[in-house]
């Protein structure tokens, strides 16, 4: 008997052996990063790992005539900058989920979340200098979470800052977007570029990775730190997030297009949405007027009750405010249960 | 000569079951699900390493390119069986695994002992007398399996921030889970040097109510799919004189059931693998065996993208107690 127990201790030995060296022995990255702005516990893993997920970093184009990889209903994020437009579709963003682009003197990253259905458009100048962002394969909230190739810091889409490494607490300047559908946007810049496939890896971009993700109200990957239900989770909302305040609006206001002047601390809002368009697009507001919104004639969307004419840049083509451009406050199309989660108790326009 | 019969059995039923997929938190228990030793008052201690190479992203059934991840899984095994007769078996299995995910801006890796397997296996039919020229003799058996694997392993391996990583790179699982196998093996099967066995194995997974530090990660609700493993598999024996070389080949078909996050499925996860397994065992001084082995895929038919294993060896060792 003696025999077999110093048999089994010497096996057990040499199991312990393969286990020499700990947990996590191996690692490339061994800084020690453990100082985080949101509760860490609620950072989830989401398994293919950092940069499992490939983000584009040479983006190729396709101008829009020449496209045939999309459908009219299939969603675009789009940017402008001067005469230059272009134009992020969601089947390819489904896959890598950051852009590294330029546009004019504009360096930036387009982030998407598929999980989230969020989209921003980052500037890539930080503090440490000029950066281009990966998928670090974390998500909080669901939410996408970006790092930056300078100093290896994670940030959150949602929340636009860094919350991980050197660059913590660092706010992340945005570009304004547009999200529409490609039969909107087509009709919308029948002159522009698209991001096309050939982005050098071999994916399925006809196929929607996540099933019944964008549609089933049930379908929640990871678990939320609010649950907010007073919309439906997947229900598509434009969150407008600013310093000045925060709201959103459902798509489901606009299923007749139409303007709300809105009033958001002391700004005066114009918000201008279409559900059939698929479109909803927000402007700070100088002074225009019972605004009437008319997508039949892009880029023209409407005047106001003084004959300002404005277009989708937010030019005032004609009228008393010729020449002026409306800003646009940081706002982007999401599932309503981000920013449900991200924004406690964040107000929700109704009628 | 009795120790040849159960070297035999115990070789026969303790082929790899190994599924494909690197998704499934641990070791692969099913690798050794059979129980060995059949005759009483013996028992059978068995160590066995095996590497698995998980680099085929796969998109239902089309392998894709420039794919930035690499997986890897090494698992060693310890298993002890006994007999407490020539019908009733019992086993554990304890692995200790190691995980390591690589991208080429980071590499993540997780050790840690896995879950404990715990088996009862009965035999329908006793073995035949034995002799040395047992090989030569018929035998038909049928045999059933039931076991249980606890959540010893580990699953809250955390990367260099504090996030724990995902359940498939976990040492455990974090769950009860249930097995079920039934094995028939037939010698004479054709030639009188060839054996065939073949198995049928299903495992029940319950849902880890808090991957991860239940202190840190509160809340995330996961389980692995339920997976049902076929297997067929030939044995030629080849004897030397007082030793002999015991080449094996076969054909194995992995279903799994889609992983369940927070309660839905996961659209990516899930599928058949079928799989060629093969091994050459050699026994010596009627008292060990050591096996190497290995499997490849032939063919997979995946729900949505998942990485996937592109070969996997390893190598087995076993002794045999009396007691």
């Amino acid at each position: 008997m003696m025999k077999i127990i110093a048999y089994l201790v010497t096996l057990l030995l040499i199991t312990g052996c393969f286990a020499c060296g700990g947990d996590d022995e191996g690692r490339i990255n061994d800084a020690v990063e453990t100082d985080w702005l949101i509760p860490s516990a609620q950072v989830m893993d989401g398994g293919p790992g950092k940069d499992g997920i490939p983000s584009i970093d040479n983006p190729k184009f396709t101008s829009t005539q020449n496209v045939d990889y999309l459908e009219d209903t299939d969603l675009v994020i789009g940017m402008f900058n001067g005469g230059a437009v272009v134009a992020y579709p969601h089947p390819v963003l489904d896959w890598h989920e950051i852009v590294n682009d330029e546009l004019g003197d504009m360096s930036y990253a387009l982030t998407y979340c598929p999980l989230t259905g969020t989209a921003n458009a980052w500037d890539r100048s930080l503090s440490a200098g000029s950066s281009t962002f990966g998928v670090s394969g974390k998500l909080y909230n669901n939410n996408l979470m970006p790092y930056d190739r300078s100093t290896d810091s994670y940030w959150s889409q949602l929340t636009m800052s860094c919350v991980n490494g050197d660059l913590l607490g660092e706010k992340i300047n945005t570009f304004p977007i547009v999200e529409t559908t490609w039969k909107t946007w087509k009709r919308m810049f029948p002159v522009s570029i698209v991001l096309n496939e050939d982005t050098g890896f071999d994916r399925d971009y006809d196929r929607y990775p996540y099933g019944d993700y964008k549609t089933n109200n049930n379908r929640i990957i990871f678990p939320l730190s609010i649950d907010d239900k007073r919309l439906p989770r997947k229900e598509r909302v434009l969150g407008l997030i600013e310093d000045y305040g925060k709201k959103v609006y459902s798509l489901e206001l606009f299923e007749n297009p139409k303007a709300i002047h809105d009033v958001i601390g002391e700004k005066d809002l114009l918000i201008l949405g279409s559900k059939e368009d698929n479109l909803i697009l927000s402007f700070e507001n100088i002074g225009l007027v019972d605004f009437e919104i008319d997508f039949s004639n892009f880029p023209i969307i409407g005047r106001d009750a003084n004959d300002n004419v404005l277009d989708v840049k937010g030019f005032v083509r004609s009228g008393p405010f010729a020449g002026e451009q409306l800003d646009q406050p940081n706002a982007f199309m999401g599932y309503w249960f981000s920013f449900g989660a991200f924004h406690d108790g964040i107000e929700i326009y109704e009628n | 000569m009795i120790f040849l019969l159960v070297l035999f059995n115990a070789l026969l039923l303790g082929t790899s079951l190994q599924g494909q997929t690197c998704c499934t938190a641990g070791a692969p228990i099913s690798t050794s699900l059979a129980i060995n030793a059949i005759d009483s008052n013996m028992l059978v201690v068995q160590l066995e390493y095996s590497f698995n190479s998980v680099n085929r992203l796969v998109d239902d059934n089309e392998v894709l390119r420039n794919d930035p991840r690499s997986r890897t899984g090494q698992n060693l095994m310890l298993k002890i069986d006994y007999a407490l007769n020539k019908k009733i078996a019992f086993s554990a299995i304890l692995p200790y695994v190691n995980q390591a995910r690589e991208s080429f801006s980071q590499a993540e890796v997780s050790n840690g002992l896995g879950d404990l397997t715990l088996l009862a296996q009965y035999n329908f039919q006793t073995k035949p007398k034995t002799s040395i020229s047992f090989l030569n003799k018929p035998m038909n058996n049928f045999g059933l399996a039931l076991g249980i694997k606890v959540p010893t392993g580990k699953i809250f391996h955390d990367d260099d921030r504090g996030v724990v990583l995902s359940p498939d790179m976990q040492s455990g699982s974090g769950s009860y889970d249930f097995l079920i196998r039934t094995f028939h093996q037939k010698n004479h099967f054709v030639l009188k040097n060839l054996s065939l066995m073949n198995s049928a194995s299903y495992k029940i997974n319950t849902t880890n109510q808090h991957f991860g530090d239940p202190q840190k990660l509160a809340g995330r609700q996961f389980k692995f799919g339920n997976e049902l493993i076929l297997q067929t598999q030939l044995f030629y024996n080849l004897l030397l004189q007082t030793n002999f070389i015991l080449p094996d080949v076969g054909l194995q078909l992995r279903i799994s059931e889609a992983n369940v996050e927070q309660g839905v499925l996961s659209s990516n996860s899930g599928g058949q693998w079928l799989s060629i397994p093969f091994g050459l065992a050699y026994f010596f001084k009627q008292k060990s065996t050591l096996r190497v082995f290995g499997e490849l895929p032939i063919w997979q038919n995946l729900d949505g993208l998942q990485i996937t294993s592109d070969y996997r060896f390893g190598i087995q060792f076993r002794h045999f107690l009396n007691l």
